[in-house]
């Protein structure tokens, strides 16, 4: 049932991930993108990707709106074309072959549900392209929805349906093709909080059980992180880097991963060093650090800072700390009983463990 | 590439698949395939003829023979500025820029309180009321008011029971607008025409209105201004892109009509029934020719000018 | 958000719908005049015999029966450009397609007498004579507007990724038109056939020009106004001519009712 856990990778840098790719056998690698580049106008939506997706793994892609991921996606579905570069699937080049022609099915953002036809026609609209009979495919179509637990709403028009249960029917419809690769475009994203995490945990069994490759779009980091196997963190047009979620969350290699996977401290090289940490660009996890009165005493082997408190944040059992230390402005994630008395103005002491400051490369 | 799994059946490769994979391989292949027919009857068949139209205009009639003498000559657009001819212009454009003002006057209140009081059925009601006359037959309504204003006809009567007679002789007594009767005076016409294209003034100013967020309304109401000062200051401006593009319809549809000019009003022309005249009876095909240019121009300043106030934005 | 409406505005509200609606009221009432001479008002009497007169004439059927043809026709072929050219300006930007959208509306935005006698010299160029096909002709030119306007206001409410999703699914350009495009327009198209119909039903003043000697059920009732022979004949066709555009009309209302508030004529 963990078919993903033994194709994490325990590499840390993303050269060396892709070169050892790259030796990989092509039966191994679901998607292959080799220097691939979109532009609109004089917009550079995506540039220079190069990156591999293995089969049977869930990958995500991680960034800010804007930052390129929906079009790579788009570009595996065969919605846009490439202006440079190749992309294989399947070790098969992919130019010019149009969506209908690809091996791989799309969960749409929006589910793209066909307003006209019902749950069932829906779902097996990719059935009746491929030519096959009434009874085959509704009796296909009805195991899908099985799948994804919507027995009984097979009459439904799509406006009749809640958004989880659309979001479900596009992922039936999507699945009874038996994609080799499934795209999810934010599938989550038009979905309340709860919701969300119950389909977190059901997509991620599914892809387990099915082994099928899954490529997931997302903005949110906690879902990225949650189930993935491998992420790749975009900004710009560009992956920054790929990934598991501990390489990408404990060992961020830039200040925009560290930052927007998990909002790290990043402390510049002299920063760091006035720290007692490496002259480096340097990541330290808020929850990595400790929140003490002033003057408590440190233990040996430990780093520590001064400051005053600047705000304490209400995070349910955990408080977000500000604390300003000689004009650096510090974050910390603490247990609430550690801040109990903790008051804006006051001064506290911060302390962390040296193995807790991850230097990164530098900034380009 | 081939299809994902074995076990399902993979689409017939059929003669409309691979025409399809053409389409994905060259853009713009699509477009041009969708764009051909229609461009091909309207840039042919519909501007072909106005070309044609155009080049007739630079064409003169042989005074003795009466044939078209096929030489460029600037000589029929001379005869247009006589005097009688530049009359025949000059009354249409007063009367149509008449027309307009009176039917955006008109038009106002019904599409403000179609757009901004009535909602659910009532609303979906107000639509209809203004799209049935619309849409419902040009003659009958012409008709409807020649039974109307018949000397014996139902507005005749009406104004007979309410003691309005003498009103009506007054303003028939008025010159130039006047005449015998109101089927037959400039007045009966005017009000015909506004009743011809009253909804297509009211459903532009509508639309434009039904896009003033009702916050922007209680916005200057919150900054203090009066009911009227709202509707000075904010209403009416944006409304305007409505009433430009309403009063493309009115104008254009009374330059050209020339059938009711022929059943309701005096027995001077209009440059529709100048063109009708002198194409048909009179068989001076480059002056109707020019004729029917005056309208194109006037039309294409007013379209110049109409969407410098947005009314395209409005349709 | 909404305040009640003043007393000013909706008793001029509602002067403006009287006059949009009461002619027609007329026009109804006097088919069943027993006056044959005058329009006198009110009428000295009331019957029906008038429908019967107007059955039994040929040319009336004559001239109605051309009018459907002319409809029918004219309506096919603007259903055709008109959703090729909603297909190709829906949803793209190009160059020169401004341009495009100015030729369509063109017909109709321009005086229907110069699109008339544009027609007509270009036939007496081309020494084409008038016939069953120039007035066909005539009508499909202002009734592509129609459809497109339609169909474009449907394509532009549907979501692009359903179209997506069909290519997605496997259906190739001709399978996605047919079976999820197509489906999404259908009620669309059929309104805008239901208004090019009506308004080609109509028309009299380009018709006039393409016509020759044939008359549509508008050139009839013309010839009839401008030299009546029989007043109660005309009442009754005007009768007639009301319910049949209604009927359109009214469907083409109920089958867009979405995009109603939106659109307009043009």
């Amino acid at each position: 049932m963990t078919s993903g856990a033994p194709l994490m990778s325990v590499h840390t840098r993303p050269q060396d991930t892709v070169a050892a790719q790259s030796l990989a056998p092509a039966h191994g690698c679901a998607v292959r993108f080799q220097d691939v580049a979109r532009h609109f106008g004089a917009v550079r939506a995506v540039d220079g990707l190069d990156f591999d997706i293995r089969a049977g793994e869930f990958f995500s892609m991680l960034g800010p709106s804007g930052s390129g991921k929906t079009t790579c996606l788009r570009l595996i579905a065969g919605f846009e074309q490439p202006d440079a570069g190749t992309i294989s699937i399947f070790g098969e080049p992919v130019a010019g072959v149009p969506p209908y022609r690809r091996a791989v099915n799309t969960v749409f953002q929006d589910y793209a549900l066909f307003p006209h036809l019902n749950v069932l026609d829906n779902v097996t609209y990719g059935l009746r392209i491929r030519g096959m009979g009434r009874a085959e495919r509704e009796r296909l179509g009805r195991e899908a929805l099985a799948l994804v637990k919507l027995v009984g709403f097979e009459a439904r028009r799509p406006q009749q349906l809640s958004g989880g249960q659309r979001q479900r029917v596009a992922l039936a419809r999507a699945l009874v093709n038996r994609p080799k690769v499934l795209l999810l475009d934010e599938p989550l994203g038009a979905l309340d909080l709860k919701l969300r995490e119950e389909m977190q945990v059901e997509l991620k069994a599914l892809q387990r059980s099915l082994g099928l490759t899954f490529i997931f779009v997302t903005h949110d980091q906690g879902e990225a992180l949650s189930m993935s196997d491998r992420v790749a963190v975009f900004n710009a047009g560009r992956i920054v880097q790929v990934g598991t979620p501990e390489e990408i969350y404990e060992r961020p290699q830039a200040r925009f991963v560290a930052e927007f996977v998990g909002g790290s401290n990043v402390l510049g090289p002299d920063v760091a060093a006035r720290f007692g940490g490496p002259s480096r660009l340097v990541s330290l996890r808020p929850e990595a650090i400790a929140v003490r009165p002033a003057g408590y005493t440190v233990e040996p082997g430990r780093l520590h800072a001064d400051g005053t408190c600047i705000e304490v944040q209400y995070q349910g059992a955990m408080r977000r700390v500000i604390v300003d230390c000689e004009g650096v402005r510090l974050c910390a994630l603490v247990p609430a009983s550690d801040v109990r008395d903790l008051r804006p103005g006051e001064p506290s002491r911060l302390f962390w463990s040296p193995y807790a400051m991850h230097a990164m490369e530098d900034e380009r | 590439m081939t299809a994902g799994v074995l076990d399902l059946p993979i689409p017939r490769e059929s003669l409309s698949r691979r025409f399809s994979d053409a389409l994905f391989r060259r853009q713009g292949l699509l477009l041009t395939l969708l764009l051909v027919p229609p461009l091909l009857w309207l840039g042919i068949v519909y501007v072909g003829s106005l070309i044609a139209l155009l080049l007739q205009s630079f064409f003169s009639i042989d005074e003795f023979s009466g044939t078209i003498v096929r030489e460029f000559t600037l000589k029929t657009y001379a005869e247009l500025l006589q005097p009688a001819n530049l009359d025949v212009i000059l009354r249409t454009v007063v009367m149509a820029a008449a027309v307009t003002l009176a039917s955006a006057i008109l038009a106002f209140p019904v599409a403000y309180y179609a757009a901004r009081y009535a909602y659910g059925r009532m609303k979906a009601a107000f639509y209809l009321a203004i799209m049935m006359p619309l849409w419902s037959s040009y003659l009958v309504k012409v008709y409807a008011w020649k039974l109307l204003l018949a000397k014996e006809g139902a507005v005749a009567w009406a104004a007979d029971r309410i003691g309005a007679m003498p009103m009506i002789d007054g303003l028939l007594s008025a010159p130039l607008i006047g005449g015998p009767s109101l089927s037959v005076s400039y007045i009966g016409q005017f009000l015909v025409f506004i009743y011809l294209w009253l909804p297509f003034m009211i459903l532009p100013i509508q639309a434009a209105l039904e896009r003033v967020p009702g916050s922007l309304v209680e916005a200057s109401a919150d900054l203090g201004a009066s009911p009227n000062q709202t509707f000075c200051t904010v209403v009416l401006p944006l409304a305007m892109p409505g009433v430009a593009a309403g009063s493309i319809f009115t104008f254009s549809l009374t330059l050209g009509d020339y059938i009711l000019p022929q059943i309701i009003g005096p027995s001077t022309l209009l440059l529709g029934q100048a063109v009708y005249v002198l194409q048909g009876t009179a068989g001076n095909i480059p002056l109707a020719a020019a004729f029917a240019v005056v309208p194109i121009m006037v039309m294409a300043v007013y379209l110049l000018a109409a969407k410098r106030l947005g009314a395209f934005d409005a349709f | 958000m909404r305040s009640k409406a003043s007393f000013g505005l909706k008793i001029s509200a509602a002067v403006g719908l009287l006059f949009l609606h009461a002619p027609l009221a007329f026009v109804i009432l006097y088919a069943f005049t027993t006056e044959e001479r005058s329009y006198q008002f009110p009428p000295p009497g009331l019957t029906l015999k008038w429908f019967g007169v107007a059955w039994s004439r040929p040319d009336v059927w004559n001239a109605l029966t051309l009018s459907f043809q002319v409809a029918t026709v004219a309506t096919l072929i603007a259903l055709v450009l008109g959703t090729l050219a909603a297909g190709a300006l829906a949803r793209t930007k190009f160059f020169g397609r401004e341009v495009i959208s100015l030729l369509i509306i063109l017909p109709i935005a321009l005086p229907g007498i110069i699109t008339g006698i544009a027609l007509r010299s270009a036939f007496n160029l081309m020494d084409l004579p008038f016939s069953f096909w120039t007035i066909v002709v005539g009508h499909a030119t202002f009734c592509v507007v129609v459809v497109h306007n339609n169909a474009v206001a449907r394509l532009r409410r549907m979501s692009p990724s359903i179209i997506e999703a069909s290519y997605d699914l496997g259906a190739d350009s001709f399978q996605t038109f047919r079976y999820v495009i197509l489906p999404n327009l259908s009620t669309a198209l059929l309104a805008g056939a239901m208004l090019a119909f009506a308004l080609s039903f109509d028309e009299v003043i380009v018709t006039t020009f393409t016509a020759g000697q044939q008359s549509t059920l508008p050139i009839w009732m013309l010839n009839e106004l401008v030299r009546p022979r029989q007043r109660p004949v005309t009442n009754v066709v005007a009768v007639i001519v009301i319910a049949l555009t209604f009927l359109p009309i009214l469907a083409a209302y109920y089958l867009t009712r979405e995009e109603a508030g939106a659109s307009s004529r043009a």
